[in-house]
């Protein structure tokens, strides 16, 4: 082989790849890093980049149990931000990036209900889901269970399918019960669940796997997971937990800007389109999200929501108990 | 001017001692044959020549400038202008022939490699890789390459050891031929006698890691200086004598001889080769107790005295026969 | 070696060595510094011991059953002349192109129910053509006239005993030992089969309590296997001789009546892995899930490749490097490797961030460069070893022709000691290729936005999208790795000893 001809290909193949390894765009863009899981928010994003011209580069999350998580990434990333958004599945891992400094105020339109905007204007919710016990309908029997609290009886003993509480919105449903009944009737609960033959799974659609594949009679789960499940015509039935006590807990999105963020503008420019009805009626078509702004219609498949009874959530107490139980949820799951 | 010279040359591995004050000197276009057995450090000797180790001890000397010193290499292997034929040919198999010459000798035009194929016989394969290659094929492009870069010196190690007599009388042709045409100092290692003798202009016979006797093919054959080299260049019985004057005590009983080094009276081996020993009626009487065939003639093995004796014979003796031999002359060698 | 080369080398070494110790000293120094007393904490807690004897026994399992399945694999391939010995040869390197992962989505319900007896599967049925390819070496690199100088004194028997299995001892040591390693750090696998391995603790401090100088500490007890595979490795594995001999066509033993049999157990092996978990998600995969796939896979589909692509150039360097090092002498430590395969991606993935994104350093972070970095880290080390092998098989003699013939160090290593090696490169480029794509941990922690790989689509894809959208992904990542593995096996195909 000609030595000289091998050279200035190598050569050629090299330049190529650092080229490409490191291309820098010239374009209007903005990124955002999302725990929304991808097959609901990747096409909002492709929208709001054809509407708006601006390219969107995205990290997306993984379920829970099975990856360090977008969070951790954006903690890592802190001092020298790459990202712009975050738009993030819960409150709560907003409010962890919030007491680590990772955040910056932005601005919210005033439609927003003001139990889902920051005080600080370190973040905004919208669109939301909730927590809710799916199981088969054809193969579950009279009388289905009111709450968590039924499946501490003998006889429904190994009934439900839990998700690790210490991922997650289960982790944030454990809190918000913790906060609602008070620490040691919280405790009381968790360890008579466990006593009572709880099934831990990995994660949410692992507790929806569980129901649908017979291991468990019920799994706790949130309404998307249910609702994918739903639009695939599997025979799943939903209630909400804890009408009769603390309440169904409903978790809404969170939209926040990464402090030193390289597209400020940009990042403004997704926030104010994420928070329209528009976006809300797509996520709820495609992921069964329970819009927040005024005039949005309820996910279809569900019972009608406006029998349901919501937990009223402090966030932030609950934020601050998902802390404070950690320890106790280690011990309890063995890990 | 010695092309190469060793100095009282040590060199010993971890484990043994390999080469104990080596001294020798190769004179400028001669071509001196390394001659002993293996493990006897022939091979270190043509490494150390190359600079691809460095002695323990002694110096090294190429054209009168020192090349290593005790344990370094003073002159780098790339310096030196010398080339070797490995024992096993360290052809690379992925180079044609002639890209084996090109990149030895990067300078060398294409005429002019074409002419070097030529002269080994290599001219049509020029483009053939080495596994293409029968053996004295390899071994012709080996030698080609070695001699590419128009060394000074010309180191080679056993390199005909695998091929068959005919090819290796062949190539021994081809090496006397390059080495006389090219006149380049040449240092040849070998355990085969056949080479040696045909290829020296001096024999160096090394035994453990010394040369025990250094001179022409003769000197080393019919005067050899110690009991080993008697014994490693051919056959011969070796028998306890008394030099008395010009005159050798045996159990054979006196035989004449001279050996000026050897003082009066000392103890002696008396060399008997076969040529010194013919069959004859007015002999001592031996048993025959072996008899084979070799190059032309019968070689038999008798036994006279307590001693065996090889003689030759056109007639062939039969085992058990009695014969009587003659002694024609002898050579003596001082005791181990 | 010559200084100048050698110095040359050294350099590019310590560079390399900069590379992967610098982030890695950030990380776990920091946190050293900041949380020592965790690490007395994690000491003195049962649940740390028992978690890490679960990893360990896990890594084992997955070793002995990987073995299990390679060995048979390796000898009827590798000794004896069974029908279709190149076709099932090139069949059972496929399983690297299915990460464990895969594998035990592919499997799902028709795995056991126990995780100590599913996972260990899942890991087997994935890794094990990587004893398969150490074993066919070993029994290759073994002279055949020493076993047939065996049969004729001893017979099959005392021969396997006291001439194979002694040569392949080594072998199988270092083939067990990486396996052993990849199944210690695996998590995906444990936490979808419910097996409660050390990676998950690890993962709970970071994405449970976004402590990440949390999770740095309590990855340090992974780095004493580390230490004892090095040890072993050390002491054992380098002398001399023991992954000595060249690599040689071997002779058949003819298995008469029983080589159908034996085909049919290899195939059966086969169709345990690659074949019943790309079937299953096959017949999981929709038509429509299967044109989404196609619309959506080509970007990361790219991605993978770019990054795996500059990855590639930069094992190669590295395993250049250090193979030369240690051809020339140099005692080199594969202690850096041995690192970034044990240490959990996540870990590795936090470290690299901290120390690349800083405003001052070279716009590495944020791009392909910084995962094919990671990843050139994590595995070089087999372009190293196969670079290594390569190199043992030539003898001495040839670069010395060179050197006396004055040829510069650089144009003996370009012109005839690569161009020798050229094989056993692309093999190990090959395989670093295949588990580069197969990397989960690594890569999701550090790809760029707008730069997720394909398996890494798959990963998110888990989270509610459609069975049979997530099985085509599935097919779709198989897919492109096979071709990869496929041409693995063909280039082995010229290299007589494996196919």
């Amino acid at each position: 082989m000609g030595t000289v001809t091998s050279r200035r290909r190598l050569v050629g193949v090299l330049s190529v790849l650092l080229l490409a390894a490191s291309c820098t765009p010239t374009r209007r863009e903005v990124v955002v890093y999302t725990s929304v899981d991808q097959v609901f928010s990747e096409p909002v994003l492709r929208e709001f980049e054809q509407a708006s011209g601006i390219r969107v580069r995205a990290v997306y999350d993984t379920e829970e149990a099975k990856s360090t998580g977008v969070v951790n990434r954006l903690i890592a990333e802190s001092e020298n931000p790459q990202a712009d958004v975050f738009w993030s599945g819960d409150v709560f891992r907003v409010l962890v990036l919030k007491r680590k400094g990772v955040l910056t105020p932005h601005q919210a339109p005033p439609g927003v209900p003001s139990r889902l905007r920051d005080p600080e204007g370190f973040w905004t919710g919208f669109s939301g889901r909730a927590r809710v016990l799916v199981f088969d309908r054809d193969r579950t029997r009279e009388p289905l269970p009111r709450g968590l609290g039924d499946f501490t009886a003998p006889d429904r003993r190994g009934e439900l399918a839990l998700a690790n509480p210490l991922f997650g919105t289960t982790t944030v449903h454990v809190a918000a019960l913790f906060v609602a009944l008070g620490e040691e009737a919280g405790a009381k609960l968790f360890d008579a669940l466990r006593e009572n033959g709880v099934r831990l799974v990995a994660s949410n659609s692992e507790s929806l796997k569980s129901v649908l594949g017979g291991q468990s009679s019920f799994g706790l789960t949130d309404t998307d997971d249910a609702f994918v499940a739903l639009q695939d015509g599997r025979p799943l039935g939903l209630l909400f937990p804890d009408q009769d006590g603390p309440g169904t807990l409903f978790v809404p999105n969170a939209l926040a800007r990464i402090a030193k963020g390289p597209n400020p503008s940009e990042a403004q420019r997704l926030i104010d389109y994420l928070l329209t009805p528009e976006v809300e009626e797509s996520l709820r078509q495609s992921a069964g999200q329970i819009p927040t702004l005024p005039g949005g219609k309820e996910p279809e498949g569900f019972p009608p929501l406006s029998g349901i009874r919501f937990m009223d959530v402090d966030y932030a107490s609950v934020a601050r108990m998902v802390e404070e139980i950690r320890p106790y949820l280690q011990r309890w799951t063995g890990m | 001017m010695a092309s190469l010279s060793f100095a009282a040359v040590s060199f010993s591995y971890p484990e043994r001692a390999v080469l104990q004050e080596l001294s020798f000197d190769l004179e400028d276009g001669e071509l001196l044959v390394l001659l002993g057995t293996s493990g006897s450090g022939k091979s270190t000797v043509l490494r150390l020549a190359a600079g691809l180790e460095a002695p323990s001890a002694g110096r090294i000397l190429l054209d009168a400038e020192v090349a290593s010193a005790a344990g370094r290499v003073v002159l780098e292997p790339a310096r030196r202008r010398t080339s070797l034929v490995f024992q096993d040919l360290a052809l690379w198999p992925h180079l044609s022939a002639e890209d084996h010459l090109s990149f030895v000798a990067p300078d060398l035009r294409t005429e002019e490699r074409r002419a070097l194929l030529k002269s080994v016989g290599l001219e049509e394969l020029a483009n053939r890789l080495p596994a293409q290659m029968s053996g004295g094929e390899r071994q012709r492009l080996a030698l080609a390459r070695a001699l590419a870069s128009r060394p000074r010196l010309l180191l080679l190690d056993e390199p005909f050891a695998s091929l068959d007599p005919p090819l290796r009388a062949e190539l021994r042709a081809l090496v006397l031929e390059l080495h006389r045409r090219r006149d380049t100092s040449t240092l040849y290692v070998t355990h085969d006698l056949e080479d040696a003798f045909h290829l020296g202009d001096r024999i160096a016979v090394l035994n453990r890691g010394k040369v025990e006797q250094i001179g022409s093919p003769e000197e080393i054959y019919r005067r050899p200086k110690t009991p080993f080299v008697a014994r490693f260049v051919g056959k011969g019985a070796l028998v306890p004598g008394r030099l008395r004057g010009k005159e050798l005590e045996t159990a054979f009983g006196k035989i004449s001889s001279s050996c000026p080094e050897l003082p009066e009276s000392s103890e002696v081996l008396v060399l008997l080769r076969p040529e010194d020993l013919e069959i004859s009626e007015d002999g001592i009487e031996g048993i025959v107790r072996d008899v084979h065939f070799e190059s032309g003639t019968y070689s038999a093995r008798i036994e006279i005295e307590n001693c065996e004796l090889w003689v030759r014979s056109h007639r062939r003796p039969l085992p058990g026969e009695s014969i009587r031999i003659r002694v024609r002359g002898c050579w003596p060698i001082p005791p181990e | 070696m010559r200084s100048r080369l050698k110095a040359a080398l050294l350099v590019a070494a310590v560079l390399y060595a900069a590379a992967g110790l610098i982030p890695l000293g950030w990380s776990f120094g920091g946190a050293v510094l900041l949380r020592y007393r965790d690490l007395f904490e994690l000491a003195a807690t049962k649940s740390t011991w028992v978690a890490l004897a679960r990893s360990a026994s896990l890594g084992g399992l997955s070793a002995l059953g990987a073995l299990a399945l390679a060995a048979p694999l390796a000898f009827l391939t590798g000794r004896t002349a069974i029908p279709a010995r190149g076709a099932l040869s090139a069949a059972a390197l496929m399983p690297l192109a299915l990460p464990a992962y895969v594998v035990a989505l592919g499997l799902g319900p028709w795995l056991p129910s126990s995780p100590w007896v599913a996972a260990p599967l899942v890991m087997a049925l994935s890794l094990y053509p990587i004893p398969y390819l150490f074993l066919r070496a070993g029994l290759a690199s073994l002279d055949p006239s020493l076993e047939e100088a065996g049969l004729l004194a001893r017979g099959l028997w005392p021969t396997v005993r006291h001439l194979t299995w002694p040569h392949l001892v080594p072998w199988t040591a270092a083939a067990l030992a990486l396996v052993f390693l990849l199944g210690l750090g695996e998590l995906g696998v444990p936490t979808l089969l419910g097996f409660r391995a050390y990676s998950g603790l690890i993962l709970i401090r970071f994405a449970a309590t976004y402590d990440a100088a949390g999770a740095t500490i309590a990855a340090l007890p992974l780095l004493l296997f580390v230490l004892a595979l090095f040890g072993i490795e050390a002491r054992w594995l380098r002398k001399s001789g023991v992954f000595a001999g060249r690599l040689r066509n071997p002779r058949l033993l003819d298995l008469g009546r029983a080589r159908i049999p034996a085909a049919a157990l290899c195939l059966s092996i086969l169709a345990a892995s690659p074949a019943l978990p790309v079937v299953a998600m096959a017949v999981r995969a929709d038509r429509v899930g299967f044109e989404r796939a196609l619309a959506t896979a080509g970007r990361p589909a790219a991605n993978g490749f770019l990054v795996a692509a500059i990855g590639v150039v930069l094992a190669l360097v590295i395993g250049l490097v250090l193979a030369l090092l240690t051809r020339g002498g140099a005692r080199v430590h594969r202690g850096l490797p041995l690192l970034y395969f044990v240490l959990p991606g996540a870990v590795v993935g936090i470290g690299l961030i901290g120390f690349w994104n800083q405003p001052g350093l070279p716009p590495l972070y944020g791009s392909a460069g910084l995962l094919a970095l990671a990843l050139a880290l994590r595995y070089a080390i087999l372009v190293e070893l196969a670079a290594e092998a390569g190199l043992r098989d030539l003898p001495s003699s040839q670069e010395e022709a060179a050197r006396l013939a004055g040829r510069s160090e650089l144009a003996i290593l370009r012109r005839i000691l690569v161009p020798q090696i050229r094989r056993p490169l692309l093999l190990g480029v090959t395989a670093f290729v295949l588990l580069a794509l197969r990397d989960l941990d690594t890569v999701v922690t550090l790809y760029p936005p707008g730069g997720e790989t394909l398996l890494v689509r798959l990963y998110t894809a888990l989270a509610n999208s459609p069975q049979g959208f997530q099985s085509s992904l599935a097919l779709l990542q198989v897919g492109l790795a096979l071709p990869i593995a496929a041409a693995l096996a063909v280039l082995s195909r010229k290299s007589p000893w494996l196919l």
